[in-house]
């Protein structure tokens, strides 16, 4: 037997080894990561840095009566379906983020971060984490964010909020960084308590 | 490439290739559970990967599995035959003989092996995954054939091992 025939036949040896673990239970145990983690993560995106030189307005085409708020730095639309994108390209502005998202019926404390992603970062000193299990938390968490997307290059990151999984009381804490290489970008997202302080 | 394509296409050659690594089926299905569980939470970065399925293999390997795991543990028995019947059937009595041919190789073997066999990764590639040289991952496979070649052509007197 030649070297390809005994690799085939070790290979074929293990053809009925088969994950049992569903696509659904990684997924649930992916949002439990993400929120011990505060879900935080990195995102690699190449071409980062030359997206300050980026000055074009995006035309953002809507299906919607809602406007979007388009800035050179992000942008807000709102879908069909009460959905709310945000992206980012640029870390700036983002009192006017979190007043766009606020009048889009998000209550929410925005803030962007220069800097090497965190698994861990404070909370601001206003808000307050809510109270309830991690599994809780992810689960809620996973209505309200939706699955992480891989941008096109040189587009930022892209987020999808889902306003009406907000339960009354409950409102979120998002963070966006990114690396000091202007490489890596990242972001989290708390479940933090609506208070005034915290979220408007 | 979406989350779930790449979950369904690459689940089961992970598995495998931790499975041979590792020699514990049920501790490698919570690994690669795991790796895959963290590709997902990342997968803006992971998706980009040039190799998502080495990524996989790497972090469940590295994998630090602390209280996902499920206690119980089904312990594979690599000395021996893996138990068909424990695992919903692993196939012919000469597969599984052979899978614990492979599953006998020293471990730098095994995982040699297993990335050339599951994830078809090249000698460079192997290396950086496993971090060691180049021809080092050459002679570990080199032996690793051999050592199948050698129990193959024993004739399948493979049965005569079970």
């Amino acid at each position: 037997m030649n070297d390809n025939e005994v690799l085939t036949a070790a290979r074929d040896s293990f053809s009925e080894v088969c994950m049992r673990t569903s696509l659904e239970q990684t997924v649930r145990r992916g949002r439990a990561l993400r929120a011990r983690r505060r879900r935080y993560r990195a995102a690699a995106l190449a071409g980062a840095a030359a997206l300050a030189a980026v000055t074009a307005v995006t035309v953002v085409k809507l299906s919607t009566p809602a406007s979007p708020v388009t800035l050179d730095a992000w942008t807000v639309t709102v879908g069909p379906d009460h959905t709310v994108t945000v992206t980012v390209r640029q870390l700036s502005d983002a009192a006017g983020l979190q007043q766009t998202l606020r009048a889009d019926g998000i209550p929410a404390q925005v803030a962007f971060q220069p800097g090497t992603p965190s698994d861990s970062p404070p909370l601001p000193a206003e808000c307050r984490n809510v109270a309830m299990s991690d599994e809780a938390n992810a689960e809620l968490q996973g209505k309200i964010l939706g699955p992480p997307a891989a941008t096109p290059f040189g587009q930022g990151i892209a987020l999808t909020l889902y306003p009406r999984a907000i339960p009354h009381g409950i409102g979120i804490y998002l963070a966006i960084q990114s690396g000091s290489n202007s490489h890596d970008w990242g972001w989290g997202l708390d479940l933090v308590q609506a208070t005034q302080a915290c979220t408007g | 490439m979406d989350f779930a394509d790449f979950y369904a296409s690459a689940r089961d050659d992970c598995l495998r290739a931790v499975f041979t690594s590792v020699g514990d089926r049920q501790e490698a299905e919570e690994l690669v559970a795991e790796a895959f569980a963290r590709a997902w939470a990342r997968w803006a970065t992971v998706g980009r990967h040039p190799a998502p399925r080495a990524w996989v293999v790497r972090t469940a390997l590295n994998a630090r599995v602390s209280w996902w795991r499920r206690r119980r543990r089904e312990v594979f028995v690599p000395d021996g035959l893996p138990d068909g019947a424990s695992d919903g059937g692993l196939g012919s009595v000469a597969d599984r003989t052979l899978m614990a041919i492979v599953l006998r190789l020293p471990e730098r073997q095994r995982q040699v092996v297993a990335l050339r066999l599951f994830l078809d990764l090249d000698t460079a590639q192997t290396a950086d995954v496993l971090g060691i040289a180049a021809g080092t991952v050459t002679a570990h496979l080199a032996r690793a054939i051999a050592a199948l070649r050698q129990e193959l052509s024993n004739g399948m007197g493979l049965e005569e091992k079970i």
